[in-house]
């Protein structure tokens, strides 16, 4: 039977959490759930989860690599490895002449530049501001009572050129977007401003590492069409998504897990069987 | 001689009416959606405190966010300038000015006439204005007034780490299901804004006398947290929220 080499990445975000099982160069299965209060159990959960959707058990997972703002609770990882490096392995696995990594996360927002071998070379990241993160857009889709992925499609819909929000904060931008709603500005026309503002503090993460083709983004904002066409039109560039872009960390610590793995053979001196 | 001051904050409108050497009536009133709607009811309540007829008030200065719009101003001041010198008018011996509205905080040292020397703002982030403690009171089911009360009465310390308010929102709703008491949670919402305010004032060369003005001010909880973080007296005056509208009166004299 040939050797296969099935490795697992989890992914514990401050609001969502992946799994993904990896075999050679296949995406056997992936899962991505909300993070509960106990990260262990989250760990367990998102795992057994895409489990479930393969057809292996957690006994032919030959190592398992951690990432995320919550990867030191996950009992089963093998290793921890930071999501920045994470992030740009798996952008390099969809997108292979990836330079430009933008990561939209729940809490956070962070920009990585790689080479071209997908090795992390510099990033930035706000941890510290709403802006431009997932809790900006749950704001705005509260205050509107919308879904999140209604946002992008209806900013996009308008007729009109919006007016500017005076600050990038979502607090202020919160009100603003209020009183102009009550004012009379039609509400595709307001989120439209809402989310100019929002992408205005992103492009200023982004001016920090400067934007270098390709340009993937990741996290669950890359699903906001509204966001990305803005990101898109001001830098004059197009942004690569691949399927799920929620799994991009997990993935690139799926991929990791090979490496160590096999690393962790040769060095041990270990037979690999084959036949 | 007579003027008229009109502060439009983002939250709240004041007026202040003065005549010669003293502030003879002032009024407040929520901003709203309508700018002139509020401008036009926040003058007539001054008016009427003051028992005069609203003709014979000729000049009128304006300032604040909403400022701009006041069609009736004969003058328009930068809220700072205002600020300023309504507390030199007060407060002679101030030198440095902290004002904290609804949606910006701002430090300024002064000369011995009011004008500014040194200034720093920050109006970009709700944190350390008044909208933070808006969000967290809402959270905590109080009003504003009550934040305060209740930091004072709080016998422990616990901190707030997140220095966004979208993101302390969450903390506090932790610390509220953990079962931390509210009197302690109002503190560490108080303490939060003091520490943003202290870092504005510690990008000055600060001298005595430190007065606070604006609608933060009426938490006398964060004055005196303030007060221990920098080891200073803060002075603070009895309608901190009017000041800048007696600046913006005080310019209008002088056109």
């Amino acid at each position: 039977m040939k050797d296969e080499l099935i490795t697992a990445g989890i992914d514990i975000g401050s609001s969502s959490a992946q799994a993904v099982i990896f075999r050679n160069k296949t995406i056997l299965s992936f899962s991505n759930i909300s993070v509960g209060i106990d990260k262990k159990e989250t760990a367990n959960k998102v795992l057994d989860l895409a489990l479930q959707k393969s057809n292996i058990s957690l006994k032919d997972i030959k190592y398992i690599v951690g990432t995320g703002y919550g990867r030191y609770q996950i009992p089963f990882a093998s290793k921890n490895v930071t999501e920045i490096t994470c992030h740009a392995r798996g952008a390099y696995y969809f997108f292979p002449k990836v330079r430009t990594v933008l990561d939209m996360g729940g809490q956070d927002c962070k920009v990585i530049s790689c080479d071209e071998g997908g090795k992390v070379i510099a990033f930035v990241m706000n941890d510290k501001c709403a802006a431009g993160t997932g809790r900006s857009m749950e704001v705005i889709a509260r205050l509107f009572d919308i879904r999140l992925e209604d946002i992008g499609p209806m900013s996009l819909d308008i007729t009109e050129k919006p007016p500017q929000l005076g600050s990038t904060c979502v607090v202020f931008a919160k009100s603003e977007a209020l009183r102009m709603l009550r004012s009379g500005v039609p509400r595709n026309v307001v989120l439209a401003a809402y989310c100019d503002a929002l992408v205005q503090r992103i492009l200023l993460l982004l001016q920090r590492i400067g934007v270098k083709d390709d340009l993937v983004i990741s996290g669950g904002i890359a699903k906001n069409t509204g966001v990305v066409q803005r990101i898109e039109k001001n830098l004059r560039t197009k942004a690569y998504i691949c399927f799920e872009p929620q799994i991009v960390g997990a993935m690139g610590a799926a991929i990791i897990a090979q490496k160590l793995f096999s690393e962790q053979s040769h060095s041990s001196g270990g037979k690999i069987e084959s036949g | 001689m007579l003027s008229a001051g009109i502060d439009v904050g983002a939250e709240n409108t004041k007026v202040a009416i003065i005549e010669n050497d003293r502030c003879i009536s002032f009024s407040i009133v929520s901003s709203g959606w309508d700018t002139q709607a509020s401008v036009r009811l926040a003058f007539k309540e001054a008016i009427e405190k003051a028992g005069l007829n609203p003709e014979v008030i000729t000049r009128i200065g304006a300032t604040g966010m909403g400022g701009k719009n006041v069609t009736s101003a004969t003058i328009y001041t930068s809220d700072s300038t205002c600020g300023a010198r309504g507390v030199i008018w007060l407060f002679p011996k101030a030198r440095t000015v902290v004002d904290i509205g609804a949606e910006q905080s701002q430090a300024m040292t002064l000369d011995d006439k009011g004008n500014i020397l040194q200034y720093v703002r920050n109006d970009q982030c709700a944190a350390g204005a008044g909208a933070f403690i808006t969000e967290m009171a809402s959270i905590l089911e109080s009003n504003i007034a009550d934040i305060s009360q209740a930091s004072l009465l709080s016998e422990n310390r616990i901190k707030v780490n997140s220095t966004c308010t979208i993101f302390a929102e969450s903390e506090v709703i932790s610390l509220i299901n953990e079962g931390c008491h509210k009197n302690d949670i109002a503190r560490s919402i108080c303490e939060a804004v003091a520490s943003k305010a202290v870092s504005l004032l510690q990008e000055l060369k600060i001298e005595r006398d430190i007065v606070f003005i604006g609608g933060v001010a009426r938490n006398r909880s964060i004055a005196g947290l303030m007060g221990n973080q920098i080891g200073q007296d803060i002075v603070i005056p009895e309608e901190p929220h009017i000041i800048t509208a007696i600046g913006a009166a005080l310019m209008a004299r002088v056109k």
